[in-house]
């Protein structure tokens, strides 16, 4: 029968803070209350915490009481992952890199992929694929300024295992960028329609990012960051879709010619699979009537045509 | 290109193995593991570290097989087309093809009840006399890539020849069709062949057969008497587009007499959305997904329109500038486009249908007895669907 973890009531002293072999993840803000549990593991040394380091910075004396629950030596590591894992994710989902340090636990203790997802992955809330561990294990490569911004921005797992396409080197080139706090969904859109062109025109990062003028333009002072995020957007979106851009710049210079009182507006499918324009009035006052009356002279009506036919 | 040897099991359900075609298939695959098993056996266990395209199932179909054609969204103009799903799925590897993503199951699937289907087929067809139908057997599958599908095929074209009212079209990327040429198909039978340039065949249609053995292997279908069809779908944006897509039109007209083309399609590259990152997965190397696409009225991605109007319009009036040039469409495209690149559209997909009967009825005198009407398409209605 494999040895089970115990109740036990233990002392401060009795606790080895210098042993981190399971401080796998981020410390948060929780302060330890006495009424916690923590989890630990008997060894030669004393008593190894498995989860519950938030003690060690409680400032309680040597001779505090506090409950745990202990699991023997010689338990088995994945019995203890379990009991870690379960403990955690009832507080709060694993972010992504958590998760990926406890793989990276269980393959430098010889654990197989096999044992993992039998044993872990449900609790992980994972379905059984072995590619997925090795997609995992490739986060704990991503630099700590990326790592800090996913976590910050509750990240998906689908952009934290997107973003390991990118090597250490073009990770940081993204720094840049992070530091103008965009929100997530501008920084996923920015660095896959990145990817995207590198792969379409087979350019390196290094390359693109020069043609982009990426440096500059993020890190120019005199630009407001939010000014600094569209702009780059702007220039990514342009390179990405070229023909649409070309197309949406004739478009919108047909629309600036057409001098549309300020209580209208036209719109169009941003797409270009319709060819169809919606014109829309704000009426309010006889005023705005008036404008709305005014506007349709010929002239106006010949630009709106054009208009139409640009798109 | 034989690609039974591509497979590694065949499960045959033991309903399947009562019928007559089942051994003759089965006899195509000597060296495959061969395992019978109960009809309502769930085998997906056994083969989940599998590709279906490697595993091949041989069972009875539940249900009907004769069905129209999904096509997509009512922004686009379908054509009613018609399919006989005997085949599901196909041992090729195209990197953008949808099958390998749409279906949702553990083998490629072979029905064997052929006299059913046939049964099936006949007594849809007969609810509607007056209308001319276009049937295929290429939508969820290669027709001809699979010796199955070969023995489908071969009955079904005599079975064809002696329906007045149908075209059977069989579509593929092989080349294999020595055993149909001397069939007695009575002329109602379309041979058609997937085309892409060549380039983009060796970048993206893995283990199909290369262009010029298509046009080749078309070219002797149409010396056999057989009607022919082309499907320049999905049309791939590259750079150098234009060369590629001119030189194969010149390669098509130099090999097969426009004449005997039946119809030709146009569609470009478009895919549900979900499946961008499936092709990534799968063809790590493909350019495809990362073109300049937008998000079509349907919800799949498709090019964007100013990058796909000059592509169309290319294509179209390369393939118009001969006398009598073959029926030329258009597959799940809105009608700005077909106003665009045509300067007409049809009034509604039933209308399309109807305009390639007549087309039919007019370039290919004696194929169609009555001079179609357009009432007959109008009041029509899919062969799963039961009249009103």
């Amino acid at each position: 029968m494999k040895p089970a973890a115990k109740p036990a009531v233990l002392t401060v002293d009795q606790i080895d803070k210098s042993d981190h072999h399971y401080d796998l993840f981020l410390s948060d803000s929780d302060e330890y209350h006495f009424t916690d549990t923590i989890i630990v593991q008997k060894t030669v040394r004393g008593y190894r915490i498995v989860d519950g380091f938030e003690i060690i910075n409680a400032g309680l004396p040597d001779h505090y009481q506090f409950p745990a629950v202990c699991f023997p030596e010689n338990a088995a590591l994945l019995t203890i992952l379990r009991t870690l894992v379960e403990t955690r994710v009832k507080k709060c989902p694993l972010f992504p890199i958590e998760t990926a340090r406890v793989f990276q636990m269980t393959r430098d203790n010889g654990i197989s992929d096999i044992d993992l997802m039998e044993i872990l992955f449900p609790v992980l809330g994972l379905k059984a694929d072995t590619m997925l561990i090795d997609r995992y294990l490739q986060l704990l490569f991503l630099t700590k300024p990326i790592v800090t911004y996913l976590i910050k921005k509750n990240a998906s797992v689908k952009t934290w295992l997107f973003i390991t396409k990118f090597t250490r080197d073009d990770q940081s080139d993204l720094h840049d960028l992070i530091r103008l706090r965009p929100t997530l969904s501008v920084f996923e859109e920015i660095v896959s329609s990145l990817y995207e062109i590198q792969k379409r025109e087979s350019l390196t990062q290094k390359e693109l990012l020069t043609q982009l003028q990426w440096t500059t333009l993020l890190t120019d002072e005199n630009l407001e960051p939010k000014e600094r995020i569209r702009q780059i957007r702007n220039a990514v979106f342009k390179r990405q879709f070229p023909l649409l851009s070309v197309h949406k710049d004739n478009v919108e210079a047909a629309l600036r010619r057409i001098s549309l009182p300020e209580n209208a507006g036209i719109h169009y499918d941003d797409t270009f699979e319709k060819k169809e324009l919606q014109l829309h009035w704000r009426l309010n006052t006889e005023t705005d009537i008036d404008k709305m009356r005014n506007f349709y002279t010929d002239e106006a009506i010949r630009k709106i045509h054009l208009l139409l036919d640009t798109l | 290109m034989n690609h039974n040897n591509r497979f590694q099991r065949v499960y045959i359900t033991e309903s399947a193995l009562q019928d007559s075609v089942t051994g003759d298939i089965l006899s195509k695959f000597p060296s495959q593991i061969q395992r019978i098993i109960p009809d309502d056996y769930n085998f997906t266990a056994d083969v989940c570290d599998l590709d279906p395209k490697t595993v091949l199932l041989l069972a009875r179909s539940q249900g009907d097989i004769v069905k129209g054609c999904p096509g997509t969204d009512k922004s686009y103009l379908c054509c009613n087309y018609q399919v006989i799903n005997q085949t599901q799925n196909c041992p090729m590897h195209c990197s953008y093809c949808i099958l390998q993503f749409y279906l949702n199951q553990p083998a490629t699937v072979l029905y064997t009840n052929y006299d059913e289907i046939f049964t099936e087929l006949k007594s849809k067809i007969e609810r509607q006399p007056k209308r001319f139908f276009r049937i295929g057997t290429g939508e969820l599958g290669d027709s001809l890539a699979i010796d199955g599908s070969v023995l489908f095929a071969k009955q079904a074209i005599r079975v064809f020849a002696e329906i007045p009212n149908a075209l059977l079209e069989l579509k593929s990327k092989t080349t294999d069709i020595e055993d149909l040429l001397h069939l007695e198909h009575n002329g109602h039978t379309v041979l058609a062949w997937s085309l892409n340039p060549q380039e983009i065949i060796h970048q993206n249609e893995f283990t199909t057969a290369q262009l010029i053995p298509r046009l080749a292997a078309a070219q002797k279908a149409a010396e056999a008497g057989y009607l022919l069809a082309f499907h320049f779908d999905p049309i791939l944006f590259y750079p150098n587009w234009e060369k590629l897509y001119s030189e194969l039109i010149d390669e098509l007209y130099r090999h097969i007499d426009p004449e005997r083309i039946a119809w030709i399609s146009l569609g470009s590259l478009r895919f549900p959305p979900s499946m961008k990152e499936k092709i990534i997965e799968r063809y790590p190397n493909t350019t495809i997904p990362y073109s300049e696409m937008v998000r079509g009225m349907d919800g799949k991605l498709r090019y964007a329109r100013p990058l796909r109007l000059p592509m169309y319009k290319l294509i179209y009036q390369k393939l118009t500038a001969v006398p009598n040039p073959p029926f030329i469409y258009f597959c799940m495209e809105s009608r700005l486009i077909w106003k665009e690149v045509f300067g007409k559209e049809p009034e509604s997909n039933s209308h399309l249908d109807f305009m390639f009967a007549e087309s039919l009825y007019r370039r290919f005198p004696g194929l169609i007895s009555e001079k179609p009407q357009r009432i007959h398409y109008n009041e029509g209605f899919s062969l799963d669907a039961l009249p009103e």
